[in-house]
């Protein structure tokens, strides 16, 4: 299992994409506040390495499914900036040609299947598309992140329940962030640890502190590996949380203060920057390059997406966007061999 | 350094202006990243404005009964962080 | 619906099936043409469906089969007899009680390139997983700026006639017609069966095709790799008096009347849409202004039922002025599903309310 502070290239990139997480954050958390984002945004600042952490362990090609919350997953699994922020702008440009805004992006060449504006809503996809790689062989695994609040909802126990029964290379990834939108995790629960939720239906459970970073790559990585070998599914708990209220909307009013400064004092990000200093694998010079590239990358992306052009407000557009048109021709002629889009 | 602006924030998704209420700094303040610094109300309801860096307070332009646009400057701080994001007005043309 | 007299079963086509209960007696495996020949091979719906599964599942590897006791029982209404034997647990997937997680599967394999068919047991159950159906594969094409396909289709037993009661005997075609995104089907023959699902297979969007739980049994004429087109009506009879719009069990009541009708020199056009959305309006608005009177028949309850929508276009069109009546709404009652047989039939259309809804309509407005 390898030490992530301890190869400096490694440390690097895991810092960076932490830093561009947070900053992608901040930056959408500024540009709302302006006026210039449209809807509402559910930001993940605080939970940076749960992210990080578990897409690290995944192989380039393998799959996830996001939530409402899930800029952060996108970034660590390798999203272009631009084209996210584009779309958060509502431009062309943007991954869903500013059809789908922050709670509905994908980029399926990486390997994103979506963030879902249904809590729970991607844990059934998640499942079928493990089937889906069982069913063709690749090899590849599906890793399904959601939060605390999801675990009660019907989706994830029936989505368990199926990845279990039919042994299915899905990763389930619970971001229990202590709040679902104002409800305390400790209010919504009977049981201490979420992670206890995969006996129930047959399978390893294991709970995290998910703001260190090396702990949620090895549980996930052993998670991956289990499900790569077809030993089944796994849930994961990374314990975090969320520096920022649920939606724009937030007012902060089922919490404290303290608790937020309590936990921004245990910043993740700067927690393995400490990590890496300490092992020596990067000098602080080096560490702060990677925050500056980090920013840097974000401001080109809102410099790049905000001169793009808007999504067209054009009716018959948005009508021929509804249904997908036939590519393939079958024709009722069929064809053997199965062709699954990277 | 540059002078980074405090702006009337965007408190919900309807929101199109705010009414500036108090400030709770004043110039000459070393403020931190998230620091609360002035009341503002919208719809009737009182929310905070946090400061977005870190700094020193140079300017308070708003003042009580002010009405302000979503966006619009409240006033100003000089911030050595070069880390940050800024204030990206730079970027958006 | 305008009358209370209890209906009689004379003449009426359909033919009750088992219903929910266990599997009747052992049922043969698939019917299968011996010969090249496509005229002239009766089978029954249910076979109809069955065989084009089975066919899909031959010729393409990404095609294979979700559901509760689809492998086993063999389907609750016997459909996917033979399935599990002939292509495998791998294929033919058995799966819990658990409709979420069923239709989401299917959606997150279709996702990846494959084209599940699942299967709700009653399509009732479509309330269990509508946010999968709703939110989550309807939308999808769309959210994602086109970037991806949610190539799915939800197969479902449909209607009434079997005392299975309130909830498992409705007809909530409407409810999907409402949804951008996904596409509803209702054939009414078993080459229809055959033919529109061989299309949804095809089709790269989410289809819903409800088929009506007493047609499993009814038996036609079903060519070899028979494919009907999506979003096309069938005009299966023409007459110049009156057009009759009917979907689903409603079709064969339909034409039953019109023999019935025609006996009295009332000559009605049967128009079946077979597609639900997308609707094929044109072929709608020509028939029924060729007679200028139009009866809209379905099984389903009459307040924003499916036939509002037909109303609607064919009022809002040209239409509108070769009217030569009002536009008559023959509907399930706005009642949950009753129990007792008798009840049951006194809630939707039977034979003898079309005949007497068309006789009324034709003696009605102007020549």
């Amino acid at each position: 299992m390898r030490d992530l502070a301890k190869e400096p290239e490694v440390a690097r990139r895991a810092l960076e994409t932490m830093w561009t997480a947070r900053r992608f954050e901040e930056a959408v958390d500024q540009l709302f506040a302006r006026g210039l984002m449209h809807g509402t945004m559910h930001l993940s600042i605080g939970q940076e390495a749960s992210a990080t952490g578990t897409c690290l362990a995944l192989q380039p090609d393998d799959l996830i499914t996001s939530t409402h919350r899930g800029h952060s997953h996108c970034v660590a699994k390798g999203a272009d900036l631009t084209r996210m922020m584009a779309e958060l702008l509502a431009k062309d440009s943007g991954y869903c040609r500013g059809r789908g805004g922050s709670m509905h992006i994908a980029d399926i060449a990486t390997g994103n299947l979506g963030a879902n504006g249904i809590v729970g809503g991607g844990i059934p996809i998640a499942v079928g598309a493990a089937l889906a790689q069982k069913l063709t062989g690749s090899g590849k695994v599906v890793l399904s992140f959601f939060g605390d609040g999801a675990a009660n909802e019907g989706a994830f126990h029936e989505a368990a329940n199926l990845a279990a029964v039919w042994d299915l290379p899905v990763v389930f990834v619970c971001e229990n962030n202590h709040y679902g939108m104002s409800m305390a995790a400790d209010e919504a629960f009977a049981i201490e640890n979420i992670s206890a939720r995969a006996g129930a239906y047959g399978f390893p459970g294991v709970t995290v502190d998910g703001n260190d970073l090396q702990a949620v790559y090895e549980m996930v990585t052993t998670a991956v590996e289990r499900a790569r070998a077809g030993r089944g599914p796994t849930l994961v708990e990374n314990v975090t949380y969320r520096w920022k209220g649920h939606s724009k909307s937030d007012k902060n009013l089922y919490r404290t203060r303290e608790e937020i400064a309590a936990w921004q004092e245990r910043d993740p990000i700067t927690r393995f920057e400490d990590v890496v200093r300490k092992a020596g694998s990067l000098t602080d010079p080096e560490i702060t390059a990677a925050r500056k590239a980090a920013t840097e990358a974000v401001r080109d992306a809102i410099r790049t997406a905000n001169a793009a052009p808007g999504a067209p407000a054009d009716r018959d557009l948005l009508l021929d966007a509804v249904y997908a048109a036939a590519t393939t021709g079958n024709d009722g002629v069929a064809k053997k061999g199965v062709e699954v889009p990277a | 350094m540059p002078e980074v602006p405090i702006r009337m924030p965007k408190m919900s998704m309807t929101m199109e202006e705010g009414e500036f209420l108090s400030w709770q700094i004043s110039v000459g303040d070393t403020i931190a990243k998230g620091q609360p610094v002035a009341v503002v109300a919208t719809d009737k309801v009182e929310m905070e404005v946090e400061s977005e860096v870190e700094g020193t307070v140079t300017r308070l332009t708003a003042q009580e009964g002010d009405t302000i646009p979503v966006g619009g400057e409240l006033g100003y701080v000089e911030s050595a962080d070069d880390e940050g994001l800024g204030d990206l007005s730079d970027l958006l043309g | 619906m305008t009358t209370t007299t209890p209906t009689t079963s004379q003449g009426d086509v359909e033919n009750p099936t088992d219903g929910p209960g266990p599997a009747g007696s052992p049922q043969a495996a698939p019917t299968t043409d011996g010969g090249a020949a496509d005229g002239g091979r009766e089978l029954t719906y249910a076979e109809a469906v069955r065989e084009t599964l089975a066919d899909l599942m031959d010729h393409d590897e990404r095609v294979f089969l979700m559901g509760e006791d689809i492998g086993v029982y063999g389907g609750a209404f016997g459909v996917t007899t033979g399935l599990l034997e002939r292509f495998g647990r791998e294929r033919v997937r058995d799966t819990p009680i658990s409709e979420i997680a069923i239709v989401g599967a299917g959606v997150g394999a279709a996702l990846c390139g494959l084209r599940p068919v699942v299967e709700l047991q009653f399509s009732d159950f479509v309330t269990c997983a509508m946010d999968q159906i709703v939110n989550q594969a309807a939308k999808i094409h769309f959210m994602l700026g086109g970037a991806a396909q949610v190539t799915l289709v939800i197969r479902a037993p449909a209607g009434s006639g079997t005392g299975a009661a309130a909830q498992h005997s409705q007809s909530l075609e409407a409810w999907f017609a409402h949804v951008p995104g996904i596409k509803v089907v209702m054939p009414a023959t078993p080459a229809d069966a055959a033919g529109l699902l061989r299309a949804a297979v095809d089709d790269p969007n989410p289809v819903l095709v409800l088929e009506h739980k007493l047609l499993y049994k009814q038996k036609g004429e079903v060519p070899r790799n028979h494919h009907v087109p999506l979003g096309k009506a069938e005009v299966r009879r023409r007459g110049k008096d009156l057009t009759i719009v009917a979907t689903s069990v409603m079709v064969g009541k339909s034409l039953t009347a019109a023999e019935e009708l025609a006996g009295e020199g009332i000559d009605v056009t049967v128009i079946d849409p077979r597609t639900i959305t997308p609707l094929d309006e044109d072929t709608i608005l020509t028939e029924v202004a060729a007679t200028g009177k139009a009866l809209l028949v379905q099984e389903a309850p009459r307040t924003a039922g499916f036939a509002a929508e037909i109303a609607a276009r064919i009022a809002e069109s040209d239409t509108f002025h070769t009217l030569k009546a009002p536009l008559v709404r023959l509907c399930g009652l706005d009642v949950p599903m009753a129990y007792g047989p008798e009840l049951e039939k006194a809630s939707v259309p039977q034979i003898p309310d079309i005949v007497a809804a068309a006789r009324q309509l034709a003696k009605s407005g102007t020549a």
